[in-house]
C-alpha cells in the first residue's frame, strides 16, 4: 500500500513539474509568512523579522535544488523525453506515420483476430474434465468405404462391463444431433437434440452453470423424462431466462422438463441444443420390430483409465469387435475400431484450415514488420546528419540505439491500439457471419487473454521493426557523414538485405494469394456441382405436428395427400410433393444398407450405406429428377399391391453391374432379413439432397406402401413466370388444416447456402488476407525502390549527365524491380507448390498446383509490383543532374 | 547553534518528523515548531532543511499530503502520517535506541 502510495506521489511529480514546482515554492512561502509573523508578534520590526526568517530558514535555493534532484528519475524521464521527441518528429512526417502506424495496425490487428478465433476454438480446455483423457468410438467396416458404423445397445453394455482400458463408458446417439421439432409452451422450436445414456455427464465430469445435468436414475424405462440444454440455446431461444428450470419442451407427445443448462463451450455431439436420455425417449428405428438392443445404435464416449494409451485402448476395443463377430448378424461382420480424443472430435476437421489460416497471419504480420523496418531505415539514412550531430554532442551508440527504439515503439503502440479496435470489430463481424457449424464459436471473443496476446505481439513487431535499422542506422562512420552531408552509401550487406526482404515479400503475397485463388475456385465450384435435381423454382415448406393431435396413420396420409391437392390447386404451382427431411439434413436421415437379389452375404457387406426416401407420386417431377430407366410411382402403388421401390443408378451397378435393374428384386437390410423385398420399377441418377458434398445413393419407396412416419414438409414447383408468395402457401396449410405448424419455408436457393457457409467463410478470411497482404507487398516494393533510387542518386545523376535521357533512367530503375519481383514470384510459386499440398483437404474440385490459378496470380503479383514501381522510376528520371553533379 | 544538537543528519530528521506527525498532521512550519516545542528547545532544525525530508518521506510512502486551509484563511500544504509510516517509525525508533545504548555501552568503557 505504502509503496504503491509512494509511487503514486513520485509520477505525480515527475508529470506535473511546473505544478510541484510551484507547490514547493508556495509551501516555502507560506513558512516564511509564518515565521514573519511569529517574530513580529514577539516584537521584532517587520523588516527585521523578516530577514531573521530567512537566516533561520536556511538557504531556500539549495533545498528546493534538493528537492529537485530527488525528484528525478532519470531512466524514466530520459524514457519520456524519447516518447515527446518521437511524437514531434512522426507528426512532422505525416505520411510516414501513417503508412507505418496502418501498417503495423493491420498486422498487429489480423494477428490478434486470428489468435483470438484459435484460442476460442482450439486453445481454450473444453468444460470437461481432463478433455484428453475422453476418447470418442465407433465401427467402421475393414474392407469398403471408409464409412461411420454405430454401436449397438447390447455390445455397449457388454463392453462396458468387460472394459479395462475405459475405467466408464457412455452412449451417445449416432451421428451426433438429429434436428427436430420442439414445443415449449405453444412455439414451435427447431432444435438439435442428441440421445445419451445416463453415465454420460458424470463421465465427462462437466459443472453445470444452472441446475443439474443427467445422471444415471434419469436414463430408467419409466422414469420422468428430463432434458438439458445448451448455454446458446438458453442465451438465444430463451433470453437467459432465470426461471429456465420450470420450463418443458415437448417431443414426440412427451414432456421433458429442462433440470439443468450446460456451461459455455461444450455442445459435443456437434452443435446440441438439447440433451435427452435414452431409455425413456429413444425414438423407433426403422428396425423397431427387431431386437430393441440391436436397434438402438450409438457412438461410444468413454474415459481412458490412467496409464493407458490411446492406442492401447483402440486395440482392445478391435478385439472386443472381433470377439462378438460371432455374436452378430452377417451384416455386421469384419468391423475394426475407430476411436479419436474428444478435442480432436470437437475440432479435428477445422484445425487444418486454422493453422493455415494462422500461418497467413504471421507471414503478414512478418511482412508488416518489415515494412516498417524498411521504412524505419529510409528514415534513418534521411536523419543521418541528426545523427552524427547528436553523436558529436556525445550521445554514445547505445543512446541513440535506444532513441530509436523508443521510436519504433511508439509506431508500434499507435498501431497495436489502432489494430485492437480494428480486431474488436473483426471479431464481432466474424461471430455474425461464422457458419453454425463451427465449433466452438460462442467462445471466439476478445478477452483477457487474447489482449495479453496482443500486447506481446505488438511488443514483438516494435523490437522487430525497430531493432534491425536502428542497428543499422547508427552504425558507421558519422564524421564522414557530418562533412559530407548526404547520404552514405550503405555496406555490402545492407545493399543485398534490402533486395532479399523485398523479394521476400513479394514471394509471402504470392503464396497467399494464390491459397486465396485456390479457395475461390474451390467455393465456385461447389457453388456449381450438379445437385442431380432442378433447384429453380422449388419452395421448401417445413412443416410440424404436435404430436397428440393424430394418431391414426391413415388419417395423417390423408392429411397429407389433402394439403398436397390444396398446395397444387393454387395458381401458378406446378406440382408439389411432401418430403421426408428438408434438404442437406445430413445426419438424422434414414441409411439402411440393401441387398440385391443375386448378392452374397460378402457382397452385402462391402454395399455401400444407401440414403431412404419415402416419397409420393409426384416427387420425382416435382424436384426434376429424371428417370433415366422405368417409371416414377403411381397411385397404384399403395397398400396391397406389390411392393416396388426406385433406386438410382450407384445400386443398381453395384447390385447387377452392366444389367437393367428394372424388375429385379432388391430389399433394405441383408439378404436373409426380415425385410420385404421390393421390385425395382425406377433408376435415376444420383443427387446430393442429403448432403452437398457427397452425393449419395438413394433407395425410393411410396408413401403408402412404408409403415414409418408420414413425411408432412412439402416441396412446391412453381411454373416458369409465376410468382407464388409464400404467404399464400402459409395461407392454404393453416386455413385447412390449422394444427400443421409451418416452421421454417424459403426457396431451395436460399437453403442451397446453409451447405456452403463453412466453405464461404474460410474463402472470406483467406481472401481478406491476401488483399491485405498484396497491399502490404506493394507498399514494400514502393518503399524498397524509393529508398534504391535515393541511394543512387548520384549514379544516375552522372548517367543523365553523360547522355541518358529520363525515358531510359526510368526503364533502368523499373527493370531493376521487374528483375526482383519476377524473382519474388519464382520463389512464391516454388512455395506455393511445396506448401499447398497441405490444403488438399479443404479444396474440392481444384487441385493444390492449379495452373491456371497459378498463372493468373503470379500476372497480378508482377503488375501489382511493377504499378508500385512506376513512382520511384518516374521519380529517378527527374534528378536533377546539374545539382547531383555539384553534390547535393 | 552548537553543533552536537543539530538535528540536520538524514536519518535522524526523518525519524523526528515522523513521530511529530504521528501525534497530529501538520504543516512544514508547524512541524519545525512543534519540533522545538517537544524537544524543549533543545533541538533546533534547520528550518528549510524539512522540506527535502518531507518530499523524501512522501516519496517513500511514509507520509501523505493534502492542501488544507489554516485558521487564518490561508492555504497550507498539510501532511499526516500513514499506516506504513507508523510501522517505519516504530521500527525506527526501536533501532535508534539500541544504537544509542550500543554507543553509550562503548563510550562507558574505561
Amino acid at each position: 500500500m505504502s509503496v504503491w502510495l509512494g509511487l503514486r506521489a513520485r509520477l505525480r511529480s515527475l508529470l506535473h513539474r511546473s505544478a510541484t514546482d510551484a507547490r514547493m515554492k508556495e509551501e516555502m512561502q507560506m513558512h516564511l509568512e509564518l515565521e514573519t509573523d511569529r517574530l513580529v508578534a514577539s516584537g521584532l520590526e517587520p523588516a527585521e523579522a523578516r530577514r531573521q526568517a530567512r537566516i533561520a530558514f536556511g538557504v531556500a535555493e539549495s533545498y528546493k535544488e534538493e528537492m529537485r534532484a530527488q525528484r528525478r528519475m532519470p531512466y524514466l524521464e530520459a524514457f519520456y523525453r524519447d516518447v515527446r521527441y518521437a511524437l514531434r518528429t512522426l507528426a512532422r512526417d505525416r505520411s510516414f506515420a501513417v503508412v507505418a502506424v496502418g501498417t503495423l495496425a493491420l498486422g498487429i490487428g489480423a494477428a490478434t483476430v486470428t489468435y483470438s478465433v484459435v484460442h476460442g476454438i482450439m486453445l481454450r480446455d473444453l468444460p470437461v474434465a481432463q478433455a484428453q483423457d475422453v476418447a470418442v468410438l465407433w465401427q467402421a467396416p475393414s474392407l469398403g468405404a471408409d464409412e461411420h458404423l454405430p454401436v449397438s445397445y447390447a455390445d455397449l453394455q457388454a463392453y462396458r462391463e468387460s472394459s479395462r482400458a475405459f475405467s466408464a463408458l457412455a452412449g451417445v446417439a449416432f451421428q451426433g444431433a438429429v434436428d427436430v421439432v420442439m414445443l415449449s409452451g405453444d412455439e414451435a422450436l427447431p432444435l438439435a437434440v442428441t440421445w445419451v445414456t445416463g453415465d454420460f455427464f458424470p463421465l465427462l465430469g462437466i459443472a453445470p452453470a444452472r441446475g443439474r445435468l443427467l445422471r444415471p436414475e434419469d436414463d430408467a424405462v419409466g422414469a420422468e423424462p428430463v432434458t438439458v440444454i445448451s448455454n446458446e440455446t438458453w442465451t438465444n431461444q430463451f433470453g437467459s431466462d432465470t426461471a429456465i428450470l420450470d420450463r418443458t419442451l415437448q417431443l414426440d407427445g412427451r414432456l421433458h422438463r429442462i433440470v439443468g443448462v450446460l456451461p459455455r463451450g461444450f455442445s459435443f455431439p456437434r452443435h446440441v441444443d438439447a440433451w435427452l436420455p435414452v431409455l425413456p425417449s429413444y425414438p423407433a428405428t426403422i428396425e423397431a420390430s427387431a431386437d430393441p438392443s440391436q436397434a438402438m445404435v450409438f457412438d461410444l464416449v468413454g474415459r481412458i483409465s490412467s496409464g493407458t494409451q490411446l492406442r492401447a485402448a483402440k486395440a482392445e476395443f478391435d478385439a472386443f469387435l472381433r470377439d462378438r463377430e460371432s455374436e452378430r448378424p452377417s451384416a455386421m461382420r469384419g468391423m475394426r475400431a475407430v476411436l479419436t480424443s474428444l478435442p480432436e472430435r470437437v475440432y479435428g476437421d477445422i484445425s487444418t484450415a486454422l493453422w493455415a489460416a494462422s500461418a497467413a497471419v504471421l507471414v503478414l504480420l512478418m511482412m508488416a514488420c518489415v515494412n516498417v523496418a524498411n521504412l524505419l531505415l529510409i528514415r534513418g539514412s534521411i536523419r543521418t546528419q541528426e545523427l552524427a550531430v547528436r553523436s558529436a554532442l556525445g550521445a554514445g551508440r547505445a543512446r541513440i540505439v535506444r532513441q530509436l527504439l523508443t521510436e519504433s515503439f511508439v509506431l508500434a503502440t499507435c498501431g497495436g491500439l489502432l489494430g485492437v479496435i480494428l480486431a474488436a470489430v473483426c471479431v464481432r463481424v466474424i461471430g455474425s457471419l461464422a457458419p453454425p457449424t463451427l465449433p466452438q464459436r460462442e467462445m471466439i471473443a476478445l478477452d483477457g487473454g487474447v489482449l495479453l496476446a496482443a500486447l506481446v505481439i505488438t511488443m514483438l513487431a516494435a523490437l522487430i521493426a525497430g531493432l534491425l535499422p536502428a542497428l543499422l542506422s547508427a552504425r558507421g562512420d558519422l564524421s564522414l557523414w557530418l562533412r559530407g552531408g548526404h547520404a552514405a552509401p550503405p555496406g555490402a550487406a545492407f545493399r543485398l538485405l534490402r533486395p532479399a526482404l523485398v523479394v521476400g515479400q513479394v514471394a509471402m503475397a504470392l503464396l497467399v494469394v494464390i491459397c486465396a485463388g485456390l479457395f475461390v475456385r474451390s467455393l465456385r465450384s461447389m457453388q456449381q456441382l450438379d445437385m442431380g435435381f432442378d433447384t429453380t423454382r422449388l419452395m421448401v415448406v417445413e412443416t410440424m405436428l404436435p404430436a397428440g393431435s393424430i394418431a391414426e396413420r391413415e388419417r395423417l396420409v390423408l392429411l397429407q395427400e389433402d394439403a398436397i391437392s390444396r398446395l397444387a390447386a393454387l395458381p401458378g404451382v406446378s406440382t408439389v410433393t411432401a418430403m421426408p427431411k428438408p434438404p442437406f439434413s445430413a445426419q438424422g436421415g434414414w441409411l439402411a444398407p440393401f441387398s440385391g437379389e443375386s448378392q452374397t452375404d460378402e457382397q452385402f457387406a462391402a454395399n455401400p450405406v444407401v440414403n431412404l426416401e419415402v416419397v409420393g407420386p409426384a416427387y420425382f417431377e416435382t424436384f426434376g429428377i429424371s428417370i433415366l430407366r422405368g417409371r416414377s410411382f403411381t397411385d397404384g402403388d399403395r397398400e396391397g399391391s406389390e411392393p416396388v421401390a426406385i433406386i438410382s443408378r450407384s445400386i443398381a451397378q453395384r447390385a447387377w453391374p452392366g444389367e437393367n435393374p428394372i424388375g429385379k428384386r432388391i430389399k433394405l437390410g441383408p439378404p436373409t432379413g426380415r425385410g420385404a423385398w421390393h421390385t425395382v420399377v425406377g433408376e435415376t441418377g444420383e443427387t446430393r439432397y442429403r448432403d452437398l458434398l457427397t452425393s449419395q445413393p438413394n433407395y425410393y419407396l411410396p408413401t403408402r406402401q412404408f409403415a414409418g412416419p408420414v413425411p408432412l414438409s412439402f416441396a412446391v414447383r412453381t411454373a416458369p413466370a409465376a410468382v407464388v408468395p409464400i404467404a399464400r402457401v402459409h395461407g392454404v396449410l393453416s386455413e385447412a388444416h390449422p394444427e400443421l405448424r409451418v416452421v421454417s419455408s424459403g426457396s431451395m436457393r436460399e437453403r442451397l447456402a446453409e451447405p456452403l457457409a463453412g466453405p464461404r467463410f474460410t474463402t472470406v478470411l483467406f481472401t481478406t488476407f491476401a488483399t491485405i497482404t498484396l497491399l502490404l507487398a506493394v507498399v514494400g516494393v514502393y518503399g524498397a525502390l524509393s529508398a534504391s533510387v535515393r541511394d543512387r542518386q548520384r549514379e544516375l545523376g552522372i548517367r543523365m549527365a553523360l547522355g541518358a535521357t529520363a525515358a531510359q533512367v526510368t526503364s533502368i530503375v523499373l527493370g531493376q524491380c521487374v528483375r526482383i519481383a519476377a524473382i519474388g514470384c519464382v520463389v512464391g510459386v516454388v512455395l506455393a507448390w511445396a506448401t499447398s499440398r497441405l490444403l488438399r483437404s479443404l479444396l474440392i474440385g481444384v487441385s493444390t498446383t492449379d495452373a491456371t490459378t497459378y498463372a493468373a496470380v503470379t500476372a497480378l503479383v508482377l503488375v501489382a509490383a511493377v504499378l508500385a514501381g512506376y513512382l520511384p522510376a518516374r521519380r529517378a528520371g527527374r534528378v536533377d543532374p546539374v545539382a547531383v553533379m555539384r553534390g547535393e | 547553534m552548537s553543533p552536537q544538537n543539530h538535528a540536520d543528519a538524514r536519518g535522524s530528521l526523518d525519524l523526528l518528523v515522523l513521530k511529530t506527525l504521528s501525534l497530529a498532521p501538520l504543516h512544514g512550519w508547524g512541524i519545525g515548531q512543534r519540533l522545538e516545542q517537544l524537544s524543549a528547545g533543545a533541538l533546533e532544525v534547520s528550518q528549510g532543511s524539512l522540506y527535502p525530508a518531507l518530499q523524501r518521506l512522501e516519496h517513500g510512502g511514509a507520509i501523505t499530503s493534502e492542501w488544507r486551509v489554516t485558521d487564518n484563511n490561508r492555504r497550507a500544504r498539510y501532511y499526516s502520517i500513514t499506516a506504513a509510516g507508523r510501522r517505519a517509525l516504530a521500527t525506527e525508533t526501536a533501532s535508534w535506541k539500541r544504537f544509542a545504548s550500543a554507543m553509550d555501552i562503548v563510550l562507558r568503557a574505561t
